[in-house]
């Protein structure tokens, strides 16, 4: 339980709130239960932590009803991140071996292949892009694994814009494509430790590190440069990196139709990155585009995010379902994002809705230029 | 005739006047009760309330029953409670 | 687990295990067993609100309350069946929003099912030509006030509780919201309602705005907290979003010259929608960034309307008879930093209630206008022997106003805190009713007040004792809320 005593005042603020970010939370939106609340989840936690309710399997199936989407933050007058405190739970259940089924399910299947869809990336990028991009460069553009298992078109389209600039840069091609963040956010401690040192090895060497996903931006930042585990100066998501250098380009057409940006939670609230996806959209769409009813430090989430989907299935689902309902009350045609795992949340639920267009701002833009 | 007396941000009171005859009595009473069968149901069915301001008395009594919306046991439960030899002002509010 | 203790009514027939077993089948059958929840952490979350003992028995580590299930209905029809069955099997339902109540009035006490209408959560329609909403019970009041902006309207309801409170628990217990001067408490915007009666039968009161058609029923129900009926759904009145805000803050010198402005301003037609008035200490410790040390009484004011024209000339007028009366001006600033930060005070709960051996917990009293100095001092006088007391005059209406006192008692014997805490309200209610005034303006009654609440309606408590022994004749809605004991 020490583990616990870091998030003391988190936990204790919690528990004694009157719940004042209630409405804000998207697991609880889905469930209805006063339990998967961040005051009930808090709650449950002082109670363990003060010896008073035994640790069960229930309440860590509880502790994973979390997406670490930050919301919450954005109406707490002490600015508490709520989700530290349930990784922290996390990790206790998997080494206590309560952890829901799927979760310990999960921990050996990513041990097994290096990420967590068993895949060997390594072979698919390099077929991906003809074997280019695969010598040392300065620069690394590092995909993640979401983006290579569900987008591997997002990645050609990436490095097609990554040419046009003029950029040299290295494809990391590893079977380990994984910065590890689905280990850490369901509390598999030891395999992350141990996959992060072998990526961290991969990733020596580069200057900068660009990644299409904003969770491995984040992750990259807090886990691996921050306790110097790499030595990379600089790394960015590639909305960053881009929204800058788009002028450079010239548009061959402009994006059409009603389009509607999607705040990432990891972009946005982890990263504070918000204009430059709306920078980029800006330019490229021929009518500019659209906010969700909430945006910017106050969007909602999707329901991709904490390990959600491993371990709650169908609540990871109803988030994404409220989302795209929005999308289709502000009569939005194109749902733009810069997260593989919103595009595939919001994809699979747009999917349950009739189907909606839904695109990573890269590709738009590699559309869009010659 | 009708005049609207009575308006509130929600809606307002129709309050209308009726003249009518007949030849005989009978003619005349039947054509009363009519009149106000008429008018009460087409109340009921356009989701109206009974009254405004006159209230229910003994002529709209037998309304109430859907005035009230299923809600009915309500009143009568309280009527039962505190008069539950039903003295006070009897047949009256439809209880 | 420590302490736990599930008390459950007596039955002759079945034991109360073979109940609680037997109710978690026929709930699955009726609603799907994702839908009906009885795991022991969840419950443990079901077993409080947000009642400072609970709190207490939270820092304690005391668990107790629990109920048997927790289950989530979808339709009226639905909540009909849980209700016929829950009757037929004599086993309590508890209605549940989102359990911030501040007396208990959703603790589980004989243990049974808690209701939990949080899936009654669809906001029905908006009539745009009558201004109203239908809305279900369990909608979030702050969900259901964003819809409205986006339609181009407002409730103007917003209890500090708005990001933690539904539909159903504002009716259950008649809140107000902080412009309640110009909106109403929530049971002046019920125009009708959809609902449950004890005996499972549904009941849709008429849409319409006023009627001479018997007692108002609505009336009876909004305030029952549950022990009548289940109240799914409710058309309310709406008004224009507001197009105009003219916020200010004002000082007076001192609560007597204060709350004398606040009646002249609604009682010559200057109502404006928010009116607040803290005295010096809660002036200083609440409002301190709001309008610096020793500026005696802050009160804050705030027009606003759907008509510039008339808001401004309100403004202009209610501001100059202020200054006629006495106080100093302090500009805009106090007013807008007010409806920026208006739900923060409830914030302060967690850092006090994190320090061992305190409390914060607050009373809200309604009393016209000429007691309200006589109440307001005597409850100050006595509270402040046993802790901090300060307050402010936080809703207010041609007749009188509501006086919410603030209180924070400390002491290291958990048992004794807690009776400083029982003898603060003790001290409070008594005064009320000695002097005539009503014991509670908007938190309701729950638990804690149930007895005080006998003595504020004395024969009218009986009469409500007997409606619900009539209606409800085996207790079976939220049992021993509102002073209901067990059946004469």
């Amino acid at each position: 339980m020490k583990r616990l005593k870091k998030y003391e005042r988190e936990i204790e603020f919690c528990s004694y709130c009157p719940k004042l970010c209630r409405f804000s939370c998207p697991v609880a939106k889905v469930t209805c239960s006063e339990a998967s609340t961040p005051t009930g989840k808090m709650t449950i936690l002082k109670l363990i932590k003060d010896g008073a309710f035994e640790f069960t399997p229930e309440a860590a199936e509880l502790m994973y009803q979390c997406s670490g989407c930050l919301l919450s933050r954005a109406y707490c007058e002490h600015v508490i991140e709520v989700i530290g405190a349930f990784e922290a739970a996390r990790a206790i259940a998997v080494e206590k071996g309560i952890a829901p089924k799927r979760v310990m399910e999960f921990g050996a299947a990513f041990t097994k292949a290096g990420n967590p869809y068993a895949k060997n990336f390594g072979a698919e990028l390099r077929d991906l892009t003809s074997g280019r991009h695969l010598q040392k460069a300065p620069m690394l553009l590092f995909t993640g694994c979401t983006m290579a298992h569900y987008f591997p078109e997002t990645i050609k389209h990436a490095a097609k814009v990554l040419e046009r600039l003029g950029v040299d840069f290295e494809i990391l091609a590893e079977d380990g494509l994984c910065c590890g963040y689905p280990m850490f956010a369901t509390g598999h401690e030891k395999i992350l430790e141990e996959h992060k040192t072998r990526l961290a090895k991969k990733l020596a060497g580069h200057e900068t590190i660009v990644s299409l996903c904003p969770t491995c931006v984040w992750f990259l930042k807090t886990h691996y440069q921050k306790p110097g585990l790499i030595s990379a100066g600089a790394i960015s998501h590639a909305t960053e990196f881009l929204s800058t250098r788009l002028g450079a380009l010239k548009l061959k057409s402009k994006v059409e139709g009603k389009i509607v940006y999607h705040d990432p939670c990891h972009l946005g609230r982890y990263l504070g990155i918000y204009d430059p996806p709306r920078e980029i959209l800006n330019q490229i769409s021929a009518n500019g585009f659209t906010e969700f009813h909430e945006s910017r430090e106050r969007s909602e989430c999707c329901g991709g995010g904490g390990g959600l989907p491993i371990a709650h299935p169908g609540i990871a689902r109803g988030i994404g379902m409220h989302k795209i309902r929005q999308f289709q009350q502000l009569g939005g045609e194109l749902l733009a994002t810069a997260c593989p795992m919103c595009e595939r949340m919001l994809e699979r639920s747009g999917k349950e809705a009739g189907g909606v267009k839904v695109r990573d701002l890269i590709s738009l833009i590699a559309e869009n230029i010659d | 005739m009708a005049h609207f007396s009575h308006a509130y941000a929600q809606g307002c009171s129709i309050y209308f006047s009726v003249a009518s005859t007949g030849r005989t009595l009978g003619d005349r009473l039947k054509r009363y009760d009519d009149l106000w069968n008429d008018a009460l149901e087409a109340c009921m069915k356009a989701d109206g309330a009974l009254s405004h301001h006159h209230g229910i008395g003994m002529l709209k009594a037998k309304w109430m029953e859907t005035e009230l919306g299923g809600a009915s046991p309500l009143l009568k439960g309280l009527k039962r409670a505190i008069d539950p030899k039903g003295i006070m002002n009897p047949g009256k509010l439809g209880i | 687990m420590r302490g736990q203790e599930c008390p459950r009514p007596e039955d002759k027939d079945m034991s109360t295990d073979n109940k609680i077993v037997k109710a978690l089948e026929w709930l699955g059958n009726l609603l799907g067993k994702n839908r009906v929840i009885s795991d022991q952490a969840s419950l443990v979350i079901y077993s409080r609100d947000i009642f400072m003992p609970g709190y207490l028995d939270l820092r304690e580590g005391k668990i107790q309350n629990l109920p048997a299930a927790a289950c989530f209905p979808e339709t009226v029809e639905e909540v009909a069946k849980v209700i016929s069955r829950a009757r037929e099997n004599r086993i309590p339902v508890i209605a549940y929003g989102a359990g911030s109540g501040v007396l208990g009035g959703t603790i589980p006490v004989t243990g049974g099912i808690m209701l939990d209408l949080k899936r009654m959560r669809e906001i029905r329609s908006v009539n745009k030509i009558a201004h109203t909403v239908e809305v279900e019970a369990g909608v979030m009041g702050e969900d259901l006030e964003r819809h409205l902006i986006r339609e181009g309207f407002t409730l103007g309801h917003f209890p500090s509780s708005i990001y933690c409170s539904t539909v159903g628990g504002w009716l259950s217990t008649r809140s107000a919201g902080q412009l309640s001067a110009k909106y109403g408490k929530i049971e002046d915007l019920v125009i009708s309602l959809e609902g449950v009666l004890a005996d499972g039968s549904v009941f849709h009161t008429r849409n319409t705005p006023r009627s001479a058609t018997g007692p108002d029923l609505d009336q009876i129900l909004v305030g029952s907290e549950g022990t009548l009926a289940i109240i799914t759904a409710a058309v309310l009145a709406i008004s224009p979003l507001p197009a105009k805000k003219i916020y200010r803050g004002f000082a007076f010198n001192d609560v007597p010259s204060g709350l004398e402005a606040m009646r002249v301003l609604l009682q010559k037609e200057l109502v404006p929608a928010a009116l607040r008035l803290y005295d010096p200490i809660d002036t200083g410790f609440n409002q301190a960034k709001l309008s610096g040390p020793d500026s005696g009484c802050l009160l804050v004011i705030g027009y606003e309307g759907a008509n510039d024209e008339l808001t401004e000339l309100k403004s202009k007028l209610g501001f100059a008879r202020l200054l006629e009366m006495g106080a100093t001006d302090l500009g805009e600033a106090p007013g807008l930093k007010w409806l920026e930060h208006r739900y923060a005070v409830s914030y302060n709960r967690s850092k006090i209630m994190a320090s061992p051996g305190a409390l914060l917990d607050t009373i809200e009293v309604s009393v016209i206008w000429r007691d309200a100095l006589e109440l307001y001092q005597k409850v100050a006088a006595a509270v402040s022997k046993l802790g901090l007391v300060m307050a402010h005059f936080s809703h207010a209406w041609r007749e009188g106003v509501c006086i919410y006192f603030s209180f924070l008692v400390n002491d290291p014997d958990p048992e004794k805190l807690r009776q400083k805490h029982l003898e603060a309200w003790k001290t409070a209610m008594e005064a009320c009713l000695e002097i005539g005034a009503s014991i509670s303006h908007h938190h309701g009654i729950g638990l804690h007040r149930a007895e005080w609440l006998k003595k504020e309606l004395g024969v009218g408590h009986e009469i409500l004792q007997k409606l619900k022994n009539e209606i409800d004749p085996h207790h079976i809605l939220n049992p021993e809320k509102l002073g209901f004991g067990e059946k004469a």
